[in-house]
């Protein structure tokens, strides 16, 4: 096995041919394949590794609302059918974003071109808060977004999907409470 | 090998992109000691005709452009043929071919990013 030292830092304007890397720092093993997606090492498996964009803000969200990502993008190619699929989901230790919920969009068409044409897209994603929606997300936690083009195509940060935005929503508690419940009127029918 | 009309040169593309209007120029020496009658006519594939039956009269030793143009619908072979005009008629002379290979589209994206997240 060839170990390459790697060089400064890892970020997503490096560019490192296949293989296995050390971070001399850390001493953190990353794995780069043949299209230059990094994997971490970890327990002897490999972890995708996310690029980790700047979170230009934190939006607040409470359950029943649904937030909505507008992504922009360029296509130029033959006329193509893709879906937009939304995501939140978390940072986990090993630098991966773990996605807890993720909604597509209906397929829509990209126009053939020969130059590239920009889109706008958005997804909507419902927002259901424990304990309503078993499974989903908790209040008061913060949480990571993402975006990504898919059917039939692989994810390139910047290209065809986004970083993760780390803690770009703030789940504000508002467990779903009942009260003043009572039979108004019984009667035969 | 051509009497008076000599096709010298012709000018178009070897990739367009299906859809794309393509140009093409054919050059035609004048290749006698006086001037000629010089006609010129190009096809796709033999069979559309884009530069039809043009003409002009040209000096001895002049070369004379004539102009046509295609939408590319794929792959084509281009002919072009020049014609002088003699006592008794109008006589085929020269014959050029080029072929205009099609562009293959390849999928591109570039520029993702996430431009907003809101509440709705």
């Amino acid at each position: 096995m060839a170990t390459k030292i790697i060089a400064l830092e890892l970020g997503p304007q490096a560019y490192y041919p296949a293989g296995w890397y050390q971070d001399p720092a850390t001493g953190q093993w990353y794995y780069y394949d043949e299209e230059g997606r990094r994997y971490v090492y970890v327990a002897g498996l490999l972890y995708p590794a996310v690029v980790w964009w700047p979170t230009p803000k934190v939006v607040n969200v409470k359950h029943g609302d649904a937030l909505r990502i507008e992504v922009s993008f360029n296509y130029s190619g033959p006329a193509k059918t893709c879906k937009l699929r939304g995501e939140i989901g978390q940072k986990s230790v090993f630098n991966s974003f773990d996605n807890i919920v993720s909604v597509d969009t209906l397929a829509f068409t990209l126009a053939e071109s020969y130059t590239p044409q920009p889109y706008n897209k958005s997804v909507d994603i419902p927002i259901l808060v424990k304990p309503a929606a078993a499974g989903q997300l908790e209040g008061g936690k913060y949480y990571a977004i993402a975006a990504r083009l898919i059917d039939g195509i692989s994810l390139e940060e910047g290209k065809t999907g986004s970083g993760a935005l780390n803690d770009a929503i703030f789940v504000v508690t508002a467990a779903p409470t009942f009260s003043d419940f009572k039979i108004t009127d019984y009667k035969v029918a | 090998m051509a009497r008076y009309a000599e096709i010298v040169e012709m000018v178009a593309p070897d990739k367009a992109a299906a859809g794309s209007v393509v140009s093409v120029e054919v050059k035609i020496k004048n290749i006698w000691t006086s001037q000629v009658h010089i006609y010129c006519g190009a096809v796709l594939d033999s069979h559309t005709r884009f530069i039809d039956w043009q003409d002009a009269w040209v000096g001895p030793g002049q070369v004379q452009s004539f102009y046509g143009s295609f939408v590319m619908p794929g792959q084509v072979t281009i002919n072009a043929y020049s014609y002088y005009e003699a006592m008794d008629g109008v006589y085929s002379d020269d014959w050029k071919s080029k072929v205009v290979k099609l562009i293959e589209l390849a999928p591109g994206f570039s520029e993702f990013v996430i431009a907003d997240y809101r509440t709705v």
